[in-house]
Formats: structure tokens, C-alpha cells, sequence
């Protein structure tokens, strides 16, 4: 290894360990990096340039030589922000808990089952923060009207969120990550992703019946408490809602069709959230503050750091590493990809696991693995496709492992105590570990099924 | 001006291991919005005020969830649960630490009107060596204002 490659290095992994140490916001550390590799520049150590980082390099063929800061998944994720902000204002979320509970009958089977299953659907079409976010505060109302301990219900929750989000491009930040650079479309998503979802949901659902099948009893009195609730007063603007509907509508119906107007995510995204709000009419300041700026740097400041790891080829050298341990054997490169990742993110933060390994994958996608294939040819050629899809799925799942495998189960911990029932990190893994393998083991049983046989 | 001037002297204060029951009497039967919670050695530690003892009944986790949908028979929702023991929680689990602005006796009053505005504090705690002395509130500011001394505007004809 050169000089420069072990400065870059050092500052990376320097990061990452103050990332998972939580001593200092992951924001923070993600810029200071960031900024010190752009400023080595100034001291004679050339890691990365600002243009560079910010515009990446593109070269011949349609070839990215680094990709930079990906502005495609900074802005779909400010575009949804935008858009749940407005639609938050409805009381439509609400809504929907408290309807699923009523239909539920106040049963907590039944409210655990309805709750999940929104809970995945709802993730797989909005991000998995917001939608625990909005979920979780809810089922602690809930269980509480009924006298039973929320934090069952609550890991339900992350669980099936981690679940859900999986199934679509816009579901889950890795898939945002991934899509962007394999060039994947919503409906490519949708396709590959979608029935591994639905059949891991059962499997999940199966489990939840098992483990708390006769547990959860209550008595009709505390049932009817829940039944006594009435959802129909948190709807306060029905012509807001209206609107929100109309365009939440027409993205997702421009996230189905993307792919063969040539759009990317974003600009539907954004489009969305423009058009959101013209019909809202108010000023944008108040909803623009509800974008969570923190993730958004932290995705700018991680882009940058990876962009650094790429120019000076440290990812090159570990995808050689790769290729040399298996072989350039596609099918023992996208089972070590699935487990690695859904390893790897219940231990550390998958954002910056995953910007590495896309970098990484695109370096295998251009080797001799496809006979040194360009652009597209390279990205989805038969011998990468599994690996991708392999990285979506292991990142994905992987989240479930731990309580801070993914951000929606570190928001839902927060939010839990707040309330006075804190989730220990041992009791959320008792549930967590043993879904994570079966969820894992059901994508490696069905990626070698459509893609390896 | 200074703080000296125009200050309370005679403050009402709780002590951090006071309940939760004897803060928000205090603050109803005084009609203040809210009163600071000094240590048995005199040093201010915090601000108790109704908002805070809200707060105790209704945790932030709920700040964005709209509750419309509750039951007229509905109560609150206290971290933990059981609402039996909020009103013996001490004050020091609930106070705001370090809320209340702290100046010397010496402050000029354009420097404390300065704070009120620009932190929007109600009011201002006078200390001496780290320990209460007085107190100013808003309604001390605005009664210096209007005070001929400092506002002294020539006699109209009527």
C-alpha cells in the first residue's frame, strides 16, 4: 500500500469506529472526514478533489470512474421527506393505527399481526424512520389502553419495517444506494425484491404466532377500551388529505413508470414534493425543518469519504482481494456478499457498508469477471446481477440483527424510552437474531433459486 | 439600572427533592408561572413552571401524534405508565436544569430586557457567588421602562 492509500484508509476506518462508538454524533464524524480528506489536498496529500467529490468522475463509455457525492439519493430522500412532512399534518397515520386496532377487535394477536403488516407495507412505500416514527408512539397509547408491556409490539415493529422497507427502491436507504449506482428501477424492485418480502413477512408472521400465540391475553373490558376510540377525529383537513392522496398517487405511479421514461427516482421524488407543495400553499419553511438534515449529511459526508477510497484505490485492491477468495465464482461471491452484509449491518451502520460495497461491486463489474465489460454491459451483467440483489437483501435484513443494525430500530429504542420502556439491547436480540437468520436464509434459498440454478 | 434596582428580593424557591404535588401547589396558590428550584446550599439548579409538570403527564415521544382519537375517559400517558405516582415524583426527574438566566446584581437593565428577548425567558435570576439573591421578572423590566427616571420624555400639553 502506498502512503496516501493508508492516510485514506486511516481517516475511513478512523470514522467508522467513532461512528459505532457513539461518542460523537455519526453526522459530525462523517463531515470532519470528509473534509479532511478534501483538505489533505492543501498539505500536498491529493486524495480527492471538491470536484471530484461533489460531480465525480465519469470516463469513457459511459464508464463512472468515481461516483461522488450521489445527488440522485440525497434528493429522493429529501423529496419523501418533503412529501410525509405534509402529509403528516392529516392525521392520516393516525388514522390507520387506531382503524387497524378497531379491526383488530382490541385482540393483541390480532392488533400485533394488523400493526406489523401495516407497519411493512407503510415502510416499503415511505422510509422505515418515519414510519416507525409514527407508528410506534401509537402502539404504546394502545398498549397501554389494554395494560400490556409495548416493547413486544414495539420490536414487532422494527421487525417488520426492516421487512417491509426491503421490498421496494424507495423502502430502505440501501436500496435508494444501490439503485442508483446498479441502475435498478422501482419495478425491478418491486419484481426481485417484492416476493422474497412477502414470503420473509410470513415466515416473520409465523414466528410472532408461535413465540406469543396464548401470551397475549387480555379481558373484553380493557378490549373495549380500544374499541371506544375514534379515529375519525384526528382526520382535521380532509382538502389536505384529498391533495396528499392525489400526489402520493401520482409519485408512486411515476416511481412504476421511471424506468421507461428515463427518470431517475429523484426527479419523480422531487416532482412529487414540488407539486405537494403548490397545493399545500404555505410557506415551505416549517416543512423544510422537518427534513432530517442529520441523515442527509451524513449520506453527503459518507459519498465524499467513499469517493476518497475509490480515487486512491483501496476499493480496487479489496475487490481483487475478493476476487481472488472466491474465485470470481459468481455464486460463491453472492452468498459471501449476503452474509457479509447482513452481518455486517447488524453490527455497524449498513449506509456506509453499503456505499463501500456498491463501490466495489462496480470495480467487479468491470473486471475480468465480465471480460472488462463498460458501463451498463458491466453493471448488469449476469455474472454482478445476483451481487447486487444479494446486497440489497443481506443490508436489508441484516438491519433486524441488532438494536442498532438499522436507524429505524435505533429510533424506535429512542421513542421506547422516552416513554419508560426501555428495550435492553439483549432482549431486542433474542428476537432479532433468530429472524435475521430466517429472513437471510429464505433470500439465499431464493437468489440461488431465480439467479444461481 | 442594574439588576440591584430593580430585582424581588424575597423569592420563592422549592428544593430539588420536593414533590411533584408540592411544586404545582406552590405554583397555584401563588398564581406564578414558575418558581426556581435551589439547593440547600443556595445555588439555583433549575426552573419548575407548569409547562414542566405537563411535561411529566405527557413525555415528548407523543409531541407529534395527534390524540383526538382518545376516549372521554382518557387520561395521560407518564413514562413508565402508572399515573398513581406522578405527584410524588421529586422535582429534580422533571425540573429544566440551567433554564433560567442567570445575571449579577450588577447587570444594566438594557442587558437584562437584551436576554428576555432574545432567549424569550419570562425572567431572570439575580445571583451573588453563585447564589440566589433576587429575582426579575418581565414585569419588573416593563415597570422600569415606564418609570419617569429612565424614560424621560418632556411633559405634554394637553
Amino acid at each position: 500500500m502506498t502512503t496516501i492509500q493508508i492516510v485514506t484508509t486511516l481517516i475511513f476506518v478512523g470514522a467508522y469506529v467513532f461512528i459505532a462508538s457513539e461518542k460523537i454524533h455519526k453526522t459530525t464524524v462523517a463531515l470532519a472526514g470528509a473534509t479532511l480528506m478534501l483538505l489533505l489536498g492543501g498539505f500536498g496529500v491529493d486524495i480527492l478533489t471538491q470536484q471530484e467529490a461533489l460531480h465525480g468522475v465519469h470516463g469513457v463509455a459511459g464508464r463512472v470512474e468515481i461516483e461522488g457525492v450521489d445527488w440522485n439519493t440525497i434528493l429522493l430522500l429529501v423529496g419523501m421527506m418533503i412529501i410525509v412532512a405534509i402529509t403528516r399534518e392529516t392525521g392520516i397515520f393516525e388514522w390507520i393505527a387506531i382503524r387497524s386496532a378497531k379491526i383488530a377487535k382490541g385482540r393483541p394477536m390480532a392488533i400485533l399481526m394488523i400493526m406489523s403488516l401495516i407497519t411493512a407495507v407503510l415502510s416499503a412505500l415511505l422510509d422505515n424512520v418515519t414510519t416507525v416514527l409514527l407508528i410506534a408512539p401509537v402502539i404504546i397509547v394502545i398498549c397501554r389502553q389494554l395494560e400490556l408491556d409495548p416493547v413486544p409490539f414495539l420490536i414487532c415493529a422494527i421487525l417488520a419495517s426492516n421487512i417491509g422497507g426491503t421490498a421496494t427502491l424507495i423502502g430502505d436507504p440501501p436500496n435508494i444506494m444501490i439503485a442508483s449506482v446498479a441502475q435498478f428501477s422501482f419495478l425491478d424492485f418491486i419484481k426481485i425484491n417484492g416476493p422474497v418480502c412477502c414470503v420473509a413477512f410470513l415466515a416473520y408472521a409465523g414466528v410472532v404466532k408461535l413465540v406469543f400465540g396464548k401470551r397475549l391475553q387480555v379481558s373484553d373490558e380493557l378490549r373495549q377500551r380500544i374499541m371506544s376510540f375514534d379515529e375519525s377525529q384526528t382526520i382535521q383537513d380532509k382538502p389536505l388529505l384529498i391533495k396528499c392522496g392525489a400526489v402520493i398517487g401520482l409519485t408512486m405511479t411515476g416511481f412504476l413508470a421511471h424506468g421507461s421514461m428515463h427518470l431517475e427516482p429523484a426527479t419523480i421524488a422531487l416532482s412529487g414534493a414540488a407539486l405537494l407543495l403548490i397545493l399545500y400553499g404555505r410557506k415551505p419553511t416549517k416543512i423544510l425543518e422537518e427534513v432530517e438534515w442529520p441523515t442527509i449529511f451524513f449520506f453527503i459526508g459518507l459519498f465524499i469519504m467513499v469517493s476518497g477510497l475509490v480515487k486512491v484505490g483501496v476499493v480496487k485492491m479489496l475487490a481483487s482481494g475478493a476476487l481472488d477468495l472466491t474465485g470470481g465464482e459468481t455464486p460463491t461471491m453472492t452468498m459471501l456478499i449476503l452474509w457479509l452484509s447482513a452481518i455486517a449491518s447488524g453490527i455497524v451502520d449498513n449506509i456506509p457498508f453499503v456505499a463501500t460495497m456498491n463501490s466495489l461491486v462496480v470495480d467487479i463489474a468491470h473486471s475480468e469477471v465480465t471480460g472488462g465489460a463498460t458501463g451498463l454491459a458491466g453493471l448488469h451483467h449476469e455474472k454482478i446481477i445476483p451481487l447486487w440483489w444479494a446486497l440489497s437483501l443481506g443490508a436489508c435484513f441484516g438491519g433486524n440483527m441488532t438494536l442498532v443494525g438499522a436507524s429505524a430500530n435505533v429510533v424506535v429504542a429512542g421513542i421506547a424510552s422516552g416513554a419508560g420502556h426501555p428495550i435492553s439491547f439483549i432482549r431486542f436480540m433474542k428476537y432479532g437474531v433468530p429472524i435475521t437468520l430466517l429472513t437471510v436464509a429464505i433470500a439465499a434459498v431464493y437468489v440461488w433459486l431465480i439467479f444461481l440454478r | 439600572m442594574v439588576a440591584r434596582d430593580i430585582m424581588t428580593r424575597e423569592v420563592l424557591s422549592v428544593r430539588p427533592d420536593a414533590s411533584a404535588k408540592e411544586a404545582a401547589e406552590l405554583l397555584l396558590r401563588t398564581g406564578r408561572g414558575a418558581i426556581p428550584v435551589v439547593s440547600e446550599d443556595g445555588v439555583v439548579v433549575g426552573v419548575v413552571s407548569f409547562q414542566d409538570l405537563i411535561r411529566l403527564a405527557l413525555p415528548a415521544y407523543l409531541d407529534d401524534v395527534d390524540l383526538s382519537f382518545l376516549p372521554e375517559d382518557a387520561g395521560f400517558f407518564p413514562a413508565g405508565g402508572g399515573s398513581d405516582c406522578l405527584a410524588d415524583t421529586p422535582v429534580e426527574a422533571f425540573m429544566r436544569e440551567g433554564y433560567l438566566p442567570q445575571v449579577p446584581q450588577t447587570e444594566p437593565v438594557a442587558e437584562i430586557a437584551r436576554i428576555m428577548l432574545a432567549e424569550q425567558a419570562r425572567r431572570v435570576v439575580v445571583v451573588e457567588d453563585g447564589k440566589l439573591v433576587g429575582i426579575v421578572s418581565r414585569g419588573d423590566v416593563v415597570r422600569a421602562i415606564v418609570q419617569p427616571a429612565v424614560d424621560s420624555c418632556p411633559e405634554k400639553d394637553s
